[in-house]
């Protein structure tokens, strides 16, 4: 699976070569990288030469790892959380308390998926509207926010996001940025 | 190797994930951080940072259009040299004397490890960082002269900044560790200008926000406002006593942001500055 990466980045266009490879992966067997954020940043450090290839490691990224589950801990954090916010609200989470906890977080990922192929560039969490079982505003900023250290998907999300789209080499030119 | 020392920022210096990710792996991993991005988005400032947050001292050596790879390795000064076998009473015989180290040089042999800046690489001739790859990789190098090798004692922490002014060899790329500083986000922004302005006046940073941002969306800037000129915008409309709205009304103190006869006409008439 790790080996696709290096395809998929070389099929996008980059000349990545066994050299620079291999220090990718000295530097994870150093632990720079504990998870997929860390390998997202690790990653573009040392493969990429200019900011011009952001794009395309970006495009290779989220190729090869979407789809790469949350992790357990958050998966745990995440159901405490809804736990929580069950307990302790009355009002709205009523006519979801019927639903199991699996098939919550199920949809919860299902969502997750949605709102990051319908959001390119948006920075709404899941949930933050109010309606779904997902959000009880602040608290699922903190309770559920899938980012920062540990998240798994989050990675995966900066590189769709595709944010380095306009520097890329391929890019239209604009006559300001 | 021992667990690796974590860059996390400093007090003075805003680091986001992907910086820090860039400047542990360069520690780690024991390559030189190239480091890209507009002019004034503190490029040179990170080495400073970096030296402070490790608590190591900074050897700075600024590359100029003229300097040549050897230049911070060392130099023989044979002027001088001929000047004492003329007039001084000095050993003329012992050349070690006219060796003097540059600031490589003097990082390789340091007692301790260090943090080098090459600051401005792209500034040098296209040769220069290929001239540099022998000496980067192995952290050591040879005057004949002396028939020496100075070679690092602690391989040293190598920052080098670039300015994309000119195409740097794949070369010498591939042995680097990369990162391009984006231009802060508005956020970001408010939090690196807190630092400069602990406490500074909100309605006035926002206006000045505003216009700044504005500004760097105009069409046909030859070299848009960037942060260490918004830096120094707020700290001339602080002094001068500038009022929020008038930040907003009569853009004050233009000069400071755009230092392009051009550009200050562009961003006070953008209309007229877009016909080319």
């Amino acid at each position: 699976m790790f080996s696709a990466f290096l395809y998929n980045l070389r099929d996008q266009g980059l000349s990545i070569g066994i050299g620079e490879w291999l220090v990718l992966l000295q530097g994870l067997r150093q632990g720079l990288a504990t998870d997929l954020d860390g390998l997202y940043h690790l990653g573009r450090a040392v493969l990429c030469r200019s900011e011009t290839e952001f794009d395309q490691y970006d495009v290779a990224f989220a190729a090869t790892f979407e789809g790469v589950g949350i992790p357990e801990e958050l998966r745990q954090k995440l159901a405490e959380w809804l736990d929580r916010a069950m307990a302790a609200q009355g009002g709205e989470i009523v006519e979801w308390s019927g639903v199991d906890p699996e098939e919550l977080m199920r949809r919860f990922e299902q969502t997750l998926r949605e709102q990051t192929e319908a959001h390119h560039g948006g920075n709404r969490w899941v949930g933050t509207g109010g309606t779904s079982p997902y959000g009880q505003s602040g608290r699922a900023r903190a309770g559920v926010r899938v980012g920062g250290s540990g998240g798994g998907r989050s990675a995966v999300r900066t590189a769709m996001e595709r944010r380095w789209r306009t520097t890329a080499a391929t890019a239209p030119w604009t006559s300001a940025t | 190797m021992t667990a690796f020392q974590q860059f996390t920022g400093t007090r003075r210096y805003i680091a986001d994930d992907a910086l820090m990710a860039s400047v542990n792996a360069a520690v780690t991993l024991q390559r030189p951080l190239l480091v890209k991005g507009e002019p004034g988005t503190g490029k040179t400032l990170l080495a400073t940072a970096v030296a402070e947050a490790l608590g190591k001292p900074l050897y700075t050596w600024h590359v100029k259009s003229t300097t040549k790879a050897i230049d911070g390795l060392y130099h023989y000064d044979v002027v001088q040299r001929l000047n004492d076998s003329r007039f001084g009473d000095l050993d003329v015989s012992d050349i070690a004397r006219y060796i003097k180290l540059g600031m490589l040089g003097r990082a390789f042999s340091a007692e301790e490890q260090v943090v080098v800046l090459i600051d401005e690489v792209d500034k040098a001739d296209i040769e220069f960082p290929n001239d540099l790859l022998r000496e980067l990789d192995e952290m050591k190098f040879h005057i004949p002269e002396t028939d020496e090798t100075v070679a690092a004692k602690h391989r040293p922490i190598v920052i080098i900044t670039s300015n994309a002014e000119k195409e740097l060899p794949d070369a010498f790329l591939r042995r680097c560790v990369f990162h391009f500083i984006a231009f802060p986000d508005r956020e970001r922004m408010e939090r690196i200008v807190d630092v400069h302005h602990p406490h500074l006046d909100h309605a006035l940073l926002d206006a000045a926000l505003d216009r700044f941002f504005a500004f760097r969306k105009t069409q046909g800037l030859r070299k848009p406002p960037s942060t260490s000129e918004l830096v120094d915008w707020l700290t001339v409309l602080v002094r001068a006593g500038v009022a929020p709205k008038d930040v907003l009304e009569s853009d004050p103190f233009l000069g400071v942001l755009f230092k392009q006869e051009q550009d200050l006409a562009t961003a006070t008439h953008p209309r007229r500055g877009r016909s080319f």
